[in-house]
């Protein structure tokens, strides 16, 4: 029986990591962002809300903290930082910045993402909704800008970018072209 | 119980006289066998279903659904147990019957468990490291009984007392092969410890023969679990676990003291456990959550190994007392949103693993069902932690048919009607 233990986490591993896996991994000094690998995950079901209760989502009580990755608290995408909200549903924020509460969850979205909106939600039991965007700025975390008034001109830049740098699936692995 | 009698008979013999009521059991009793405990307050007020749950618990329940974890979670737990065992005894064809009971309880360690995702572009990766007290062996037994013969008093009086439990650590992942379906798989050690003190009083004729068990067991051994967790649809969400074979190693002491005269013993052998598979399904519809577990294990495959004369002796044994068991566990939650309030209940149907057994037309052992219902309650505190409090109960009942009892005439019915409290309290902080 170990034989087979071993014969099976061996082919297990192989296929995950020779023929590729959908799960795609971030590195914090990876230059090319997410852009490069066209998140119709995140479009068509959101980052996992799609597993989610919809009050994980909807109700301020949860606060979406239940549903948001901890990395998107930590500017892997637009610089936001340990940004959540009271239970009355008030913005909190550390380092002495205001958060809006409409722009928690902006900040914390992926490129790709679907835009989550508070409140009634138009798709029934998540909240989310899918955004046009499909891409990402190409920046480090680092370099990036988190000034709302920024916000336009990333949008713009994002636009441009999803035409040159559209993905496509190849054997398995996904490419820039 | 009486895989202390069988131990004996395997070789120890000079140790351990045949015990008398305390041989009510099986021929065979595995504490590794059906004497599952459960982790996480949520699940256990749930029936204990878990296939389908998205915390730190996947490890156990199911790996793949470590996928689902978006945060950094630490979860921790305690349990609380309250078991009571009652007896009645009687001889066949007469009326009067005698009644002995006690209780034992135990707090334990439940879980303690660290989730950790890994960033990730699309999908999921998440890492888990804990322990988890899945097997529990608390238990008692007491018994009297006592006949006329020759027109003197015969009684015998005996307790047992057993204690102790299976820890598994355990070090998994879970992952997303594609946006429904994700795949998990977990790394466990098994070790932990059975405790058996029996103290067996002989009244006949005047003269006190008391006699005292002690039987220390030392459990060992690595197993694997693979698990798969696929999102139906928006509402709906299936799951299904395999966990691997395991072979547990295990050390035994013996120590017995006979009217005042001490004997040891040690001995070493393997028990393996056969293969376990499950399956789980979770519904979702707004606020309300609805999840059923059916696990399946066939204990008949139970084997012993390492120690060819318990091989030989007893391995053909095993599937005449064991048998295969499928086991229900369902429960529904209701979460009020805005309270951070949730409310829970549960079913459970965990059949016990023995056989029943008929011998010459006369049914000498009649094991009924093991059941038992669950509630609890749920509190998110502060969006970050959840604090759950579960509520188990469960029963069962034993019958036997004693036919030769040493230093008795008659033969015996025996009725044990075994049940427990259980109180599970499980915090979770996400960072």
């Amino acid at each position: 029986m170990k034989k087979y233990g071993v014969l099976l986490i061996i082919m297990i591993f192989t296929l995950m990591t020779g023929s590729g896996c959908y799960t795609v991994l971030q590195h914090s000094n990876d230059e090319q962002g997410s852009a490069d690998y066209g998140d119709n995950y995140n479009e068509d079901y959101g980052y996992s809300q799609y597993y989610y209760p919809s009050y994980w989502t909807l109700s301020p009580r949860w606060g979406h903290y239940y549903a948001v990755p901890w990395w998107w608290d930590y500017g892997f995408y637009h610089g936001s930082k340990d940004i959540y909200y009271d239970d009355d549903g008030s913005p909190r924020s550390s380092g002495g910045e205001k958060a809006l509460p409409e722009s928690r969850f902006q900040e914390v979205q992926p490129p790709g993402a679907p835009a989550i909106t508070r409140g009634p939600s138009a798709s029934g039991s998540s909240g989310a909704s899918s955004s046009p965007s499909g891409t990402a700025s190409k920046q480090k975390p680092a370099e990036q800008k988190s000034d709302a008034d920024s916000e336009n001109v990333k949008t713009k830049e994002k636009q441009e970018e999803s035409e040159s740098n559209k993905p496509t699936r190849e054997a398995g692995r996904w490419h820039k072209k | 119980m009486n895989k202390h009698i069988f131990l004996s008979g395997a070789f120890l013999l000079f140790l351990f006289p045949p015990l008398v009521l305390g041989g009510y059991f099986n021929e065979l009793d595995e504490p590794i066998a059906g004497n599952y405990f459960g982790i996480g307050a949520r699940q256990m007020a749930m029936g204990g279903a878990g296939i389908m749950s998205m915390d730190g618990t996947a490890l156990y329940y199911n790996p793949a659904n470590l996928a689902r974890i978006p945060r950094i979670e630490f979860n921790l737990g305690l349990s609380y147990q309250k078991y009571k065992g009652a007896s009645s005894t009687q001889s066949v064809g007469l009326s009067q019957q005698y009644n002995a009971s006690d209780t034992k309880t135990n707090t334990r360690l439940n879980s303690l468990i660290l989730s950790i995702p890994y960033p990730t572009y699309r999908g999921s990766l998440v890492f888990a490291l804990g322990v988890g007290h899945l097997n529990n062996f608390d238990r008692l037994s007491k018994f009297y009984y006592q006949e006329n013969i020759g027109g003197a008093i015969t009684s015998l009086e005996e307790e047992a007392f057993e204690s102790g439990g299976l820890n598994q650590y355990a070090f998994g992942f879970g992952m997303d092969l594609s946006p429904r379906i994700s795949f998990g798989g977990s790394l466990i050690y098994h070790s932990g410890k059975h405790e058996f003190n029996l103290k067996s009083d002989l009244y006949q004729a005047g003269a006190y023969d008391p006699l005292s068990q002690l039987l220390s067991y030392r459990y060992s051994g690595i197993g694997a679990q693979l698990g798969v967790a696929m999102q139906v649809s928006r509402h709906l969400g299936i799951g299904i676990t395999v966990e691997s074979p395991t072979s547990l190693k295990v050390k035994q002491d013996a120590r017995l003291i006979e009217n005042g005269t001490e004997t040891y013993g040690y001995a070493e052998y393997d028990i393996k456990k056969p293969f376990a598979f499950a399956s789980g399904l979770v519904a979702r519809f707004n606020n309300f959550t609805g999840m059923a577990d059916l696990n399946y294990i066939d204990w008949s495959q139970l084997e012993y190994g390492n120690n060819p004369e318990m091989e030989i002796d007893y391995n053909s044994q095993f599937k005449d007392y064991y048998r295969e068991v499928l086991s229900l566990k369902m429960g529904a939650e209701y979460v009020f949103p805005e309270l951070g309030l949730s409310l829970r209940g549960g079913y459970f149907n965990n059949p016990l693993p023995f056989k029943d057994i008929e011998q010459s037309g006369i049914k000498t052992y009649d094991a009924k069902s093991r059941q038992g219902y669950s509630f609890g309650i749920g509190f998110l505190v502060d969006q970050m932690m959840t604090i759950d409090v579960a509520y188990v109960h469960g029963s069962y009942e034993n019958d036997y048919y004693r036919n030769a009892i040493a230093n008795f005439n008659n033969s015996v019915l025996l009725t044990e009607n075994v049940s427990y409290n259980r109180v599970y309290l499980t915090g979770a902080y996400r960072f």
